[in-house]
């Protein structure tokens, strides 16, 4: 029932909302939906995939229906990075997310339940946008520094406050230019298993196998290698075993 | 005072304790033979404990019980009797070379005492070697990962020397009397065994194997040495499980014999001079590789081998919501237990209701049901299977079966497909399925631009300095009101003289009066042209003001000359403000 509603939405939006997609992209999506409704995941992939060509600033919808395409399909390393790449466009949707971890609960990659406190905080970070942390960053520095300003000197407490506001504030605001500032972006394992090398090259022993799905740092990239790193090591490997989220 | 000096005395003993190691011996022994190591410290033995035992791989320790014993010593010119408790430790190596034996720990009254470490070298029994050999033979020395090594183990032996000398070494008569001892084939490390197959053509012959008793095949007679020796064989297969090297411990065959033997009237035969033999085999050491990423295609099943596939399906002719049999023969020589069948999962037009396999050392069966979900399917598409091929050239191989044409009529009218077993019905979206499809949603989230960035980093920076400023401002106000009332002193006659019913003389006098911070009334007096130009006003601007003021006043009280017009009043202040404002930044 939830579907056919969707798909009555799909069609709606395709039809009647003004600017929200072009025209030309109005029946893909539908024939898209329909190959996928018949099981005809392969069919609906491609149509998706000539949809999210020609998308217009909302490819996160498209992005996710391309992860259900390869989870029906038992792909699901290609799954994981579909429903990675929708996230950055529609960040904490309830639904990918949650097609995100059972994907990831089938490859068997659960989370470690307990973690290190700088790991806990960095993903926290992670989870959020560039523009939640900027607006972030502005009210720690803003409140911080006014406050900072406005505190009496005998207020130390509050004063010792707005002085950690302006700080953790500093702090978030370097990462957030160190994040712009270098091309590093996740990636996803596709092949069944990669092996990572310290150096770019195959006759150097591997000394990390990571398993599709895993997620990873990409910090360095050349034509046929990159350079990743993972909470159990980091190297050198095939691109071609490594799945962008961009 | 005696009993500290008693406790005194057995502190420094207990702490002068060391733990007397007499041994190897032999210290050079024939492999298969055991050397001998004691063990023996001063204390008794309800107080000492022999800590765990090292573990050394192809060497055999065992320790016997612990012995006790008193021995006498002569403490102060007296004899004294101490206990003392041994241990007997045997070594038997089981392969050739030298080993290092960590050190040994004993558990004094809870302190623990270690030895130094003990070396023991293994030599070739070379009485064995002429009688007897084993060895390996593998086809290739570089193998992949999850490709299966096929080792076969041959045990030659001079039969005329073992028909006339050898020694039955168990209870149970075996053809060959000889024991192989290769703890490997049941656990090697690195790799994990697989089924043995079933052996060649040849003259089957018993003999042991580790714990049990197998069969060889005669495979041929080699002349070595100006003997002859009969050679069996037998296969092993193996599954290297992660890439590097994989070393194959050398094999350690042992028998008995004898030269001299005598009748006997109930047992027969008996030998005289029993002998041991053992004789070591050559460890082989594979190089194996990772499967390469190259090439690696998406569905890869991870066997490595070269194989076959074919499929039927039955029946050929079907109604949408009905099952067909879909059945894939996967055969060949490779890994089969490394082998993930394909997932039919994606197959257009299908619902896999399921998947059943069968398992067999050269074929796998895999069984699909699959239900036609629409009747435009006209087949059942091919298969895929990919595999990595290690024959030369290597690579990963894709073979696909037949596509298997079907006939898929329609539902009879008003007829609905059933909810199908692990669609809809078992599977929630949000429980144990994926949510469904999205429709078009809100557009995609950007990033922040750099401009974007630098604003909403500087912005809250300058927004304090700016409160910083008035903050400043405001405390210096409240410290000095005449200043405070100076520096508003011009905007408070604009903003009262502005309409047209502006009193301007008392307006001036209040300009005047704040900037020489005194009252009102105490500028409209004789000498303000002075006072002003005591506060640093030029003498010409000061005349200037206290003759206008003069004669406003003498207007407002009805008398005096022409009045002045209120524009030159605003003049006059301004060049007054200009003027202050001149002294107010001189240093």
């Amino acid at each position: 029932m939830i579907v056919v509603l969707k798909l009555l939405l799909m069609v709606l939006a395709a039809t009647g909302t003004p600017g929200a997609r072009s025209s030309d992209d109005e029946p893909v999506l539908e024939r898209a939906a329909r190959a996928y409704q018949a099981r005809r995941f392969v069919t609906a992939t491609r149509l998706f995939e000539e949809a999210l060509a020609t998308s217009d600033g909302t490819a996160g919808p498209i992005l996710h229906n391309l992860g259900n395409c390869a989870y029906r399909r038992g792909q699901l390393a290609e799954a994981i990075l579909w429903y990675r790449r929708a996230l950055l466009r529609v960040p904490r949707d309830p639904e990918t997310t949650f097609n995100l971890r059972l994907a990831e609960q089938r490859l068997s990659l659960d989370q470690p339940t307990q973690r290190p406190l700088v790991d806990e905080l960095r993903a926290a970070a992670d989870a959020l946008t560039a523009n939640e942390l900027l607006a972030i960053v502005v009210l720690l520095l803003g409140s911080g520094l006014c406050g900072l300003v406005l505190a009496p000197r005998s207020w130390r407490g509050w004063r010792r406050l707005f002085l950690a506001c302006v700080l953790l504030g500093v702090g978030l605001g370097v990462c957030l230019v160190h994040d712009r500032s270098t091309d590093a972006l996740d990636g996803i394992v596709l092949a069944g298993q990669i092996a990572v090398r310290p150096e770019p090259h195959d006759g150097v022993p591997s000394t990390l196998d990571l398993k599709a799905g895993e997620l990873v740092r990409v910090l360095e990239r050349s034509k046929r290698w990159l350079r990743i790193e993972h909470p159990r090591g980091g190297g050198w490997t095939r691109r071609t075993g490594v799945g962008l989220v961009e | 005072m005696l009993r500290i000096g008693i406790l005194f005395i057995f502190a420094a003993t207990l702490a002068a304790q060391e733990i007397k190691v007499v041994g190897p011996d032999p210290s050079v022994v024939r492999l298969g033979r055991e050397a001998t190591l004691t063990l023996s410290i001063d204390g008794p033995l309800a107080s000492v404990a022999l800590g765990r035992l090292p573990e050394i791989d192809e060497l055999d320790v065992h320790v016997g019980a612990p012995v006790a014993s008193m021995v006498q010593a002569i403490v102060d010119g007296r004899v004294v009797d101490r206990p003392r408790t041994t241990w007997s430790v045997t070594m038997k190596p089981l392969r050739l070379g030298a080993f290092t034996i960590p050190p040994f720990t004993v558990d004094l009254g809870g302190r623990s005492i270690t030895t130094e470490p003990v070396a023991l070298e293994a030599v070739r029994d070379r009485e064995g070697d002429q009688y007897a050999f084993v060895e390996f033979v593998t086809p290739r020395q570089r193998y992949y990962v999850h490709e299966p090594v096929r080792l076969r183990v041959r045990i030659g032996f001079d039969a005329s020397f073992f028909a006339a000398n050898a020694i039955q070494l168990f209870r149970q008569p075996l053809d060959v009397p000889v024991h192989l001892q290769a703890r490997w084939l049941r656990d090697l490390s690195g790799a994990v065994p697989l089924r043995s197959s079933t052996p060649g053509p040849g003259e089957r012959r018993r003999f042991a194997l580790n714990g049990a008793i197998v069969e060889g095949t005669e495979v041929e007679e080699r002349d070595v040495d100006g003997r002859r020796f009969t050679v069996l064989e037998f296969e092993r297969a193996f599954l290297p499980q992660a890439s590097g090297e994989l070393t194959i411990p050398e094999p350690l065959l042992r028998f008995a014999f004898a030269t001299q033997f005598r009748e006997d009237f109930v047992n027969g035969r008996v030998p005289v001079d029993r002998r041991e033999a053992h004789v070591a085999g050559t460890r082989v050491v594979l190089d194996v590789q990772a499967l390469p990423e190259v090439g690696r295609p998406a569905g890869f099943s991870g066997a490595v081998g070269a194989f076959r596939v074919s499929a039927t399906a039955s029946p050929a002719s079907v109604r949408v919501g009905e099952t067909v049999q879909v059945v894939l023969r996967i055969v060949g020589e490779g890994s089969f237990p490394a082998l993930r069948p394909p997932s039919l999962e994606g197959a257009e037009g299908f619902h896999v209701l399921g998947m059943i396999q069968d398992q067999a050392p050269a074929r796998r069966t895999v069984t699909y049901d699959l239900v036609a979900l629409s009747d435009e399917v006209d087949a059942v598409p091919p298969i895929a299977f990919a595999f990595f091929d290690p024959r030369v050239p290597a690579g990963y191989r894709t073979v696909r079966t037949q596509a298997i044409p079907l006939d898929v009529r329609p539902l009879p009218a008003g007829a609905r497909l059933p909810v199908l077993p692990g669609a809809g019905a078992t599977h929630r979206p949000g429980e144990t399925d994926v949510f469904g499809l999205h429709a078009t949603g809100p557009a995609d989230s950007r990033p922040p631009s750099a401009a974007m960035i630098a604003v909403g980093l500087l912005a809250p920076w300058l927004v304090a300095g700016l409160l910083w400023s008035w903050v400043r401002i405001r405390a210096r106000d409240r410290a000095d009101p005449a200043r405070a009332r100076a520096r508003r002193a011009a905007a408070r006659f604009r903003a009262r003289t502005r309409g047209p019913d502006a009193h301007l003389p008392v307006e001036l006098a209040a300009y005047v009066s704040a900037r020489l911070a005194c009252a009102d009334p105490a500028v409209i007096a004789p000498g303000l042209d002075e006072r002003l130009t005591d506060a640093g006003v030029a003498v010409e601007l000061s005349l200037r003001t206290a003759s206008t003021l003069k004669e406003l006043v003498a207007l407002d009280y009805g008398s005096g000359g022409p009045a002045s017009d209120a524009a030159d009043v605003r003049d006059l202040v301004e060049a007054l403000e200009s003027a202050f404002r001149v002294l107010e930044t001189a240093p």
